[in-house]
């Protein structure tokens, strides 16, 4: 036998990604996956790969795999109908799709009520992106795509938490800046299943350092078991916790000596005048906003330079100031009363006491005030730390947040009051406090630090969508209307997919009024996703892609979703395909880098059924329907990451020639590398191959946005959300204008301050709408990432259940084992979850660390087509939860969560 | 700290291996005993023995992975237990074979005598050394054992001699014995936690106790039970106490982590 | 003398199973067998609830009651402290798995795969393959200890000397290393650290400590 061979590669199977590996490949066959040791050194988490990676050489010799390319024999769709796949080589299969694409390109791009006749559908949390080859080229040169049939985004992500954090501090996601933190206070955060290998290495690092973690959740997860702490609390009622130490900082404690009053002063909207409208007082002449300056006696604009001490409290009468209200209307006042945005805060936060809101979180007061206490005893207040030569506050307090806390009703409270909590003791971007790790919807996307910048009234520039009359988009461009309903989702490319994704679907069976009804798309091409299982409420899901007329499914398996589709494109998995990668600065989930640079994903060996690189299906594709030229140039002008052609050097592809996967890979790997250098390096497809990724250092200092708001004298928008009040009266005028009153409910959110207004109470009373008594489901349902499969597209790979299953939960629903008792239940007994609109069948895990109230079903299996996963036989909560507009709020997203009752099968 | 939730059975040694234990162990003691009780029809109950441990040697290889391999198992006589075993095992046959077939004589008579004496001792040893159940893994596991074999064995020789030499007295002290030995077995101080959840779990306890009565009655006066009638209890008895220990109690210790850890 | 052994950081382990999945694949072990493992364990009653995440493997024993058990000779120990089965001579009867407290050896009665009988191409190639009916466990990937010592190389600090599980660990929790070197990473984890070993009072000086 020869000496195996170890080929780099990148795994970005999740939103963690991409890690380094390598695969142990002995004569020919690959037969071991480890760490990319070679990165030691320069990646966060030394080159580590998490459980994903070990299931890729399975993935990839799969005997279950759809093997070939795919016809449906049966015209009928519908979940009774079985496809009767019939093989077909590549060459039928690319025409059929081709033939469909260019009756499309015929018949208008668009169809009759104006939504695009191409859907296309991708997984979670833009990891396909990894495996896209050149897809994302033949797509963009389409055309108009309607991306915004979602597959269970709004409901599965941190939706909310998305919007607001990149509103506030350009926070897709907010992580803790674990080296420096001393305290996480966290709300169901679990970093140990979906902070991928950087994140485990670097809380492993700071627990032994000493970090204190708090986890603060309904069941105890695998991250609560590495925590301090662990606090259940009711479902839903994170924001009033939250509330309660707001209210514990600012009531019960002396704010001026524990608060970061400098922080306050100048880096927020806490001293300017807020009027008797609730709108910024502002100059009458240059129109800014006003504060008070206790030194001077007198109200001074917010970047007057001789403002000395604004003040935070008080009532302050102004002579003459403006309030510019929605549609740009002025009030004007003479003499009129403003009061700091920090004064109507500590009016706000007034009623939330701790014994409130014990009561509300079903937690003891005490506990919510020691955490409060402790959160301001930790943050250091005063401190500083030099990092990259530049001297930074030091506030190692960090509050971070989950799934189901940070969607859905109650999740802009909860945000808001998070964020606002942080900035009482100024822990917002600077070193051991809350950090955006990424931004998604802001531009430029590959630089957060960049996208700052200045806007008006001291903060920093949005580019929220348009909810003037002129410019509002009454016509939805695409069938979620994100521009027309989610001012805060912003116009970009992934915008679409976080606009309210689920609507298309509701609304598909459900028009509203006065709306146009979303069409089935003509064609609708789905990669790496199963929205049949991933979605909510999938029974409606099936009834409406019974009517899509044609469904091509890009499919590793035969699945619940593809069960629909006319074609199966079997394309190369992870370790066949080929595609080079951004790796490295700060991004996805909790990456914190050093480095930045490139990686190469390759096909490690022969792939051993008949599928196709998806460049190459991407090619093929823009050839069949004319569109080569354009997907060309598009790949020339820098579409793959890099442009092929610079005044220093021309790896351009000549438009007319149909180059394959490799040719097209090496030249982006090539200008990749000249660009990364300044011109130094020229390295192509095979030095990658062998090398794996190509690295340039990247500063620290990136991490902090803290330094840019200094340097360009900017505040944070908090506490007080004047633009988004607003922005809720323009949507409101303009919906009405429409007749539309559907979304009047979501408008409520648009608040300046958001008030508890009892988010659990929607999903408790939920069942009223299906004519259903509230109070027979008597149980909280709620879901938990496993590290093991999330976002994996994975659940067909056996050893990964093989050793999931030493993970609870995994093989079974989760219940208080004293409430299982009193049911007359044994582990392991099967029970029926019923919700209003459905049963699940299960086995029960009786356990401890869980409310009496609650349920928790893991991830989300409860497959019936898809092979291996179809065997794991768990349930999942998604065909429980109800599609409704009830449900979703003014973000546009839903939560995981769904009262149920149980019963016992006989 | 409810431990509970960690115990499960052992699957290794499920009901071949309790037919070693029944069948083999059995074997032996009816050797131990129809030797000195002079029983009627003596080479044929050798003969039987023989065939009982031979029986025993037949389960365990049906239940082990490579039967094949079968010879190597006495290479660590030093330490095992199972080694020791299998050659008192062979050494019996082959002096009970020599015996019975070819050359009736005391002296293999008696060297037959010993190895059986040698392969009860050896297999009641077996569970004890596994440390893994804490139900085995006990003082009195072996002494027990050693007790049931030999009361079974009486039992057998009951059955087939009834008539046989100071029957009722021997079966009276073997089941007072089994009786003392599984009440210390059941009590024994050092039992831990594990010990006695799998004592008290499933009705273990009772099956235990169940057994052990059974063979007790063995020791009531004659007029009460023929010694056939005795032997079937001790059959009975016997049989359905080294079932609750090897089946039912098997369960294994689980591996946690000591409290103070935790904290 | 050289003691191979592991001091494993509770505080670090996050329980995801890294090291058994990558211990299963470099092993070939076929489905349902774990030459290492993290236990997931809930300790105590709600609200006062622990859950913690114990990585478990065959501990080494300087007492191996496996090896003492053993009918057939086929465990072996070796002079620096590791516990192996000699496949050739194991005849699967399965006593040592009851000797041993540590949930730490596992018998394969067949020859199946994650696809049952279907074995693919990578699965063709496990070493486990002709390994059937005998009993199986850690061998603290001796083979790469060997080689690398003959490379030069220093287990524990050289991932390709060192055992596979702990070059895998997400978390580093998992420390390799010569015990009775006093100046060794493992050596002074377990010096340092509030140290434990599991079930010694079975008496069998277990090679792999704990620390929290």
């Amino acid at each position: 036998m020869n000496q195996p061979t170890k080929l780099p590669t990148y795994c970005y199977q999740c939103v963690c990604g991409p890690d380094l590996l390598k695969v142990v490949v002995k004569d020919g066959v690959p037969v071991a996956v480890e760490p990319n040791f070679d990165a030691v050194d320069k990646h966060p988490a030394a080159g580590r790969v998490c459980v994903k990676a070990y299931g890729l050489i399975q993935k990839m010799y799969n005997p279950r795999r759809v093997k070939q390319p795919m016809v449906r024999g049966n015209r009928r769709k519908g979940l009774d109908q079985d496809p009767e796949w019939v093989p077909v080589s590549w060459d039928e299969a690319l025409d059929i799709v081709a033939g469909k694409l260019l009756d499309i390109r015929r018949r208008g791009l668009v169809d009759d009520v104006g939504y695009p006749r191409l859907a296309v559908t991708l997984g979670g949390a833009g990891t396909p992106q990894a495996y896209f080859g050149t897809l994302n080229v033949f797509l963009a040169v389409w055309g108009p795509v309607d991306y915004s049939l979602g597959s269970g985004q709004g409901v599965k992500c941190y939706h909310t938490e998305h919007l607001f954090g990149e509103y506030w501090h350009r926070a897709f996601i907010i992580a803790h800046d674990a080296p420096y933190t001393r305290l996480v206070i966290s709300f169901g955060h679990n970093d140990n299943a979906a902070g991928g290998v950087t994140g485990a290495w670097r809380n492993a690092e700071a627990r032994v350092r000493g970090m204190k973690w708090i986890q603060i959740e309904p069941h105890l997860s695998v991250t609560g078991a590495t925590a301090d702490e662990w606090i259940p609390i009711r479902p839903k009622t994170d924001a009033a916790f939250l509330y309660g130490m707001l209210h514990s900082v600012l009531h019960e404690m002396s704010w001026r000596e524990v608060c970061d009053l400098g922080f306050l002063k100048w880096r927020t909207n806490s001293p300017y005048l807020i009027g008797p409208n609730g709108y910024y007082l502002r100059d009458p002449v240059t129109k800014k906003p006003l504060i008070w300056d206790s030194i001077a006696g007198e109200a001074k604009a917010y970047d007057d330079k001789s403002l000395r001490n604004p003040a935070l409290e008080g009532e302050y009468v102004i002579k003459h100031a403006v309030e510019i209200g929605p549609d740009n209307e002025v009030t004007e006042h003479r003499g009129v009363v403003g009061r700091p945005s920090f004064s109507l805060l500590l009016e706000h936060v007034k009623p939330y006491t701790p014994e409130w809101a014990g009561g509300v979180c079903d937690v003891n007061p005490k506990t919510i005030r020691r955490l409060a206490r402790e959160f301001v005893s930790n943050a250091m207040v005063g401190a500083e730390v030099t990092v990259d030569g530049v001297k930074m506050p030091l506030r190692p307090v960090a509050i971070l947040m989950g799934k189901t806390v940070t969607n859905g009703w109650g999740a802009y409270q909860a945000v808001w009051a998070r964020a606002v909590l942080q900035s009482l003791v100024g822990a917002v971007e600077v070193p051991g406090s809350i950090l955006g790790v990424t931004i998604r919807l802001n531009r430029p996307m590959l630089d957060r630090l960049e996208s700052v910048k200045v806007g008006e009234d001291g903060f920093m520039a949005q580019s929220l969508n348009p909810t003037d009359s002129e410019r509002w988009e009454a016509r939805p461009r695409v069938r979620n209307a994100y521009k027309t309903l989610s001012p805060l989702v912003l116009d970009s490319s992934w915008s679409q997919a976080l606009g309210p994704a689920h609507l298309p679907w509701l609304f598909m069976k459900h028009p509203p009024e006065n709306w146009p009804a979303p069409t089935p798309p003509d064609v609708w091409m789905i990669y790496r996703t199963n929205p049949m299982i991933s979605h909510w409420d999938t029974n409606l899901l099936a009834e409406c892609l019974k009517d899509f007329p044609f469904i091509a499914a890009f499919a590793y398996t035969h699945d619940e979703t593809n069960w629909f589709a006319d074609v199966l494109l079997p394309d190369n998995t992870d370790l066949e395909g080929i595609q080079l990668y951004r790796v490295g600065g700060t991004s996805y989930q909790e990456q914190f880098w050093e480095y930045v640079g490139v990686a190469i994903r390759q096909p490690v060996a022969e792939p051993p059924f008949n599928t196709m690189d998806l460049t190459d299906i991407a090619t093929e594709l823009a050839d069949r329907t004319g569109l080569l030229r354009e997907y060309n140039t598009a790949i020339n002008r820098g579409i793959l990451g890099f442009k092929l052609k610079t005044p220093t050097y021309d790896y351009s592809l000549d438009p007319e020639r149909k180059y394959k996967a490799e040719e097209i890979w090496d030249r982006v790997c090539r200008a990749a590398t000249m660009t990364l250098s300044n011109g130094r390096c020229e390295y192509g497809l095979e030095w990658f191959k062998r090398h794996g990724f190509f690295l340039i250092p990247y500063k620290r200092i990136n991490w902090y946005l803290h330094p840019v708001m200094v340097a360009k004298k900017l505040r944070y928008e908090l506490p007080y959300q004047e633009r988004i009040k607003k922005v809720g009266v323009e949507l409101r005028r303009r919906l009405h204008e429409h007749n539309i009153t559907w979304w009047d409910r979501q408008l409520e959110e648009y608040q300046a301050m958001p008030e508890w207004d009892d988010p659990p109470k929607i999903f408790e009373e939920l069942p009223r709408r299906f004519g259903k008594d509230p109070k027979e489901y008597r149980f909280w349902l709620v879901t938990s990432r496993s590290m093991q499969y999330s976002w994996g597209a994975n659940v067909a790979v056996p050893v990964l259940a093989d050793v999931a299953k030493h993970v609870m939960g995994h093989r079974a629903v989760m219940m208080n084992e004293e409430v299982g008792r009193r049911m007359g239940l044994k582990e392991g007994d099967e029970i029926w979850i019923e919700s209003p609109i459905g049963r699940v069948k299960g086995r029960v895990l009786l356990r401890q660390g869980i409310r009496p109230d609650t349920l928790v079903a893991l991830q989300q299996f409860g497959h019936w087509v898809t092979p291996v996963a179809k065997d794991i036989n768990t349930p999942n909560m998604n065909k429980l939860v109800p599609l409704t507009l009830e449900s979703t709020d003014g973000t546009g997203s839903g939560a995981d969560v769904v009262k149920v009752k149980v019963e016992k099968v006989r | 700290m409810a431990v509970g939730r960690y115990m499960e059975r052992q699957r290794v040694w499920e009901w071949l291996a309790l037919g070693n234990f029944l069948l083999g162990g059995a074997g032996g003691g009816l050797y131990i005993v129809a030797l000195p009780v002079q029983a009627s029809g003596l080479n044929l109950l050798s003969q039987l023995s023989a065939a009982l441990v031979v029986a025993g040697l037949l389960c365990v290889m049906a239940e082990a992975g490579r039967p094949s391999r079968a010879v190597g198992v006495v290479r660590n006589i030093k330490t095992s237990w199972m080694s020791r075993e299998a050659l008192f095992a062979s050494g019996f046959i082959l002096f009970t074979a020599l015996d019975t077939l070819i050359l009736p004589s005391m002296t293999l008579k008696t060297l037959a005598w010993a190895s059986a004496l040698g392969y009860v001792v050896c297999q009641s040893f077996m569970p004890a050394a596994a440390k893994k159940i804490p139900a085995w893994n006990t003082p009195a596991t072996a002494p027990l054992f050693i007790a049931l074999s030999i009361a079974a064995g009486a039992g057998i020789t009951g059955l087939a001699s009834p008539a046989a030499n100071q029957l009722h007295m021997i079966n009276t002290a073997l089941a007072a014995s089994v009786l003392a030995v599984g009440a210390s077995y059941a009590t024994w101080p050092g039992a831990t936690e594990y010990f006695r959840q799998a004592l008290k779990r499933e009705g273990n306890v009772i099956y235990l106790a169940g057994g052990l009565l059974i063979t007790a009655l063995a020791a009531a006066p004659a007029m009460l039970f023929s010694n056939q009638t005795a032997g079937l209890l001790l059959i009975t008895g016997t049989s359905v106490v080294k079932y609750t220990i090897i089946i039912r109690m098997s369960y294994k210790l689980p591996v946690l982590p000591p409290l103070e850890a935790l904290r | 003398m050289t003691r191979w052994g592991m001091a494993i950081d509770l505080r670090r382990c996050i329980g995801c199973q890294t090291c058994t999945i990558a211990c299963k694949l470099d092993n070939g072990t076929p489905p349902n067998i774990y030459w290492r493992l993290v236990k997931d364990i809930e300790i105590g009653r709600y609200p006062n609830v622990k859950r913690i995440f114990l990585p478990l493997q065959c501990m080494h024993c300087a007492e191996p009651p496996c090896l003492a058990v053993c009918p057939t000779t086929a465990t072996q120990k070796r002079e620096d402290g590791i516990v192996y089965i000699d496949y050739s001579r194991c005849i699967g009867c399965g006593y040592c798995i009851l000797a041993c407290p540590y949930d730490a050896r596992w018998l394969v009665k067949e020859r199946r795969g994650f696809f049952n009988s279907e074995l693919t191409k990578p699965e063709q190639l496990s070493p486990l393959n002709d390994k059937i009916g005998v009993c199986t466990k850690c061998d603290f990937c001796m083979d790469r200890i060997d080689e690398g010592l003959a490379r030069g190389l220093n287990p524990g600090v050289d991932p390709e000397a060192t055992p596979v599980c702990v070059g895998s660990c997400i978390a580093k929790a998992l420390v390799f290393g010569d015990l009775d070197d006093p100046d060794s990473e493992v050596s002074r984890i377990v010096r340092e650290r509030p140290a434990f070993r599991l079930l010694t009072e079975m008496g069998t000086e277990p090679s792999i400590y704990y620390v929290w």
